[in-house]
């Protein structure tokens, strides 16, 4: 009973942890411009993330050490190093939006300007990570975070025809104010939102910092292979919603007020104020994540004592480095760049990063000394191969469109 | 053709390309502060409508208002730049910010009347502007 209830509660978690301000923020974007013509993308980086997630969950619990203390180990710190400063940069840009993820997300409740809730919000952040144990804290944010299902129960609220946002997705939307290179920068958005690196090391250390062991490998498993799929659902509802209230009116969506169209039409204030404590949830736990996993990266790299099981007095770096990057965070917000700027570039930066992320860890997956009888089969290899390839497409194709499309622009 | 003859004939197709990929360059921008001007009224007007009909918050009306105001005041930003290179195109660079201002006035007035009176009086404004801006974008779109 208490193992499936734990077992329950961790796909509920997924489910609610998987959305976070890059992926709220994309796929609204792109339902608003594309209709749900890249529903494609989220499916592929979904399948991308359970793949290279459950292997870095698995390395975990069967080494009993996290993914960058491996690598580190294994590749020796040359190349972790390049994989250290792709993986804590792209980390340090996601941690920035979320934070002011969170800030717009409290401006919509009270109409106060979201720079003033910056600090507070990067404050509450940094309390929680410091007083908060672990699962509860991780809990919380994944199940307040499912309340965004009220972006799937306002896409029928809204009785959209189903028909023709089956054809969207199959056939695509015949538009003429958008181009082909802007329709393949948001795919490779889509695809480096859905498979931010920071959600493997968190992955990995949470279950390092949660004591998993050979025995969770059923757990983890079914974390990931149902909870971040359905995850993937939500983040299709948000394109579904803005696709069928905001494309027919031309409407671009440039703001988080504007995803909030949908949903009041849909279901007015009581839908309303769901997913606006849905999204401060998403953006909150999304934050924690980011901010934990900066720590994790750095601390494991350099061998520092890291992780929440410990008091933070054992752990005085790992929670000065944390400290830091909340400080660079809001800094960075208070210079009035925008957040939603700000989202949509970490997501392209992400594509970018993905090879020095994953590869490694389809290395260790493979190392019998680590992972005794546990290695990656022949099929898990197979999928991740092709993965890696389309994972470096996209590296390689994000910068130039993002160049020539001038941000999606 | 004697080479001076070949190497006028050069330059006066180069100068008539550079033009008209300059007029069409322009044209590209004027469209696309045009279109978000479009996003942001339609986004006003929907969001005004919403309020009155009691479906979202006074909050989250006041904030997309201010977040539309934004995105106007930064496509007139957009349409000041933009270079002239013929008379059209200053006519149709004109009728665009003519436009846009008209938006960006009915939009301020709109969150300034929210944040004041707890209401927005009418959208007659915004549509009116809203109006204005879509028919310089079929225009423009027309003539490419």
């Amino acid at each position: 009973m208490k193992k499936s209830f734990g077992v329950a509660l961790g796909i509920l978690t997924a489910i609610g942890g998987f959305v976070d301000i890059g992926d709220l923020v994309t796929n609204a974007v792109v339902g608003s411009r594309f209709g749900l013509s890249l529903g494609w993308a989220v499916v592929v980086g979904v399948i991308g993330i359970c793949v290279f997630a459950q292997m870095a969950g698995r390395v975990a619990a069967v080494s009993g050490r996290a993914t960058f203390e491996l690598i580190r180990e294994r590749l020796g710190p040359r190349v972790a190093v390049l994989n250290l400063s792709a993986s804590f940069m792209i980390n340090l840009m996601t941690l920035t939006a979320e934070i002011g993820g969170v800030a717009l997300a409290l401006q919509l409740v009270s109409s106060v300007d979201y720079l003033l809730w910056v600090p507070f919000a990067a404050l509450a952040v940094w309390l929680v990570i410091w007083r908060v144990k672990f699962s509860i804290m991780e809990n919380v944010a994944g199940l307040v975070g499912l309340l965004l299902i009220g972006f799937a129960v306002g896409l029928f609220l809204l009785s959209p025809d189903w028909g023709e946002l089956g054809r969207q997705a199959v056939q695509g939307v015949s538009t003429d104010t958008e181009k082909v290179s802007t329709y393949w920068f948001f795919a490779v958005a889509l695809f480096g939102a859905a498979m931010t690196p920071y959600e493997v090391f968190f992955f990995s250390s949470g279950a390092v910092e949660e004591g998993w062991t050979e025995k969770d490998l059923a757990q983890s498993r079914a974390n990931v292979l149902v909870g971040f799929p359905l995850g993937g659902l939500l983040s299709l509802a948000i394109a579904g919603c803005a696709a069928v209230v905001l494309l027919p009116q031309l409407i671009s969506v440039t703001a988080l007020s504007q995803v909030m169209l949908p949903v009041a039409m849909a279901g007015g204030k009581l839908l309303l104020a769901v997913i606006i404590l849905g999204i401060v949830a998403a953006t909150a736990g999304a934050a924690l994540e980011t901010t934990l996993s900066a720590g994790y990266t750095i601390a494991q790299f350099l061998g520092w004592p890291w992780g929440k099981f410990r008091p933070p007095a054992q752990a005085a770096r790992f929670h000065l480095l944390m400290i830091i990057c909340l400080i660079v965070g809001v800094g960075t917000l208070l210079t009035g760049v925008d957040p939603i700027q700000v989202t949509e570039i970490s997501v392209i930066f992400s594509a970018v990063a993905l090879p020095l992320t994953y590869l490694p860890i389809l290395i260790v997956a493979n190392d019998p000394e680590y992972m005794g009888e546990h290695v990656n089969g022949q099929a898990l290899n197979g999928i991740a191969l092709i993965y890696l390839v389309i994972i470096l497409a996209a590296a390689i194709a994000a910068i130039p469109l993002l160049i020539i499309t001038g941000a999606g622009q | 053709m004697r080479p001076s003859g070949c190497v006028a004939g050069l330059i006066i197709s180069l100068g008539l390309l550079c033009g008209c990929s300059q007029q069409a360059a322009a044209t590209e921008d004027l469209i696309h502060a045009l279109s978000d001007a479009h996003s942001a009224i339609a986004s006003s007007v929907l969001a005004i409508e919403l309020y009155d009909q009691k479906r979202t918050t006074r909050a989250v009306t006041e904030t997309l208002l201010g977040d539309m105001a934004e995105q106007m005041v930064d496509a007139e930003r957009a349409l000041e730049p933009v270079s002239i290179a013929s008379e059209q195109t200053q006519a149709d660079r004109d009728a665009a910010l003519a436009a846009v201002q008209a938006g960006v006035a009915a939009v301020l007035t709109s969150r300034d009347q929210l944040e004041q009176q707890g209401a927005v009086d009418n959208t007659a404004a915004l549509e009116s502007a809203g109006q204005q801006v879509d028919a310089v974008l079929s225009q423009l779109r027309g003539g490419q």
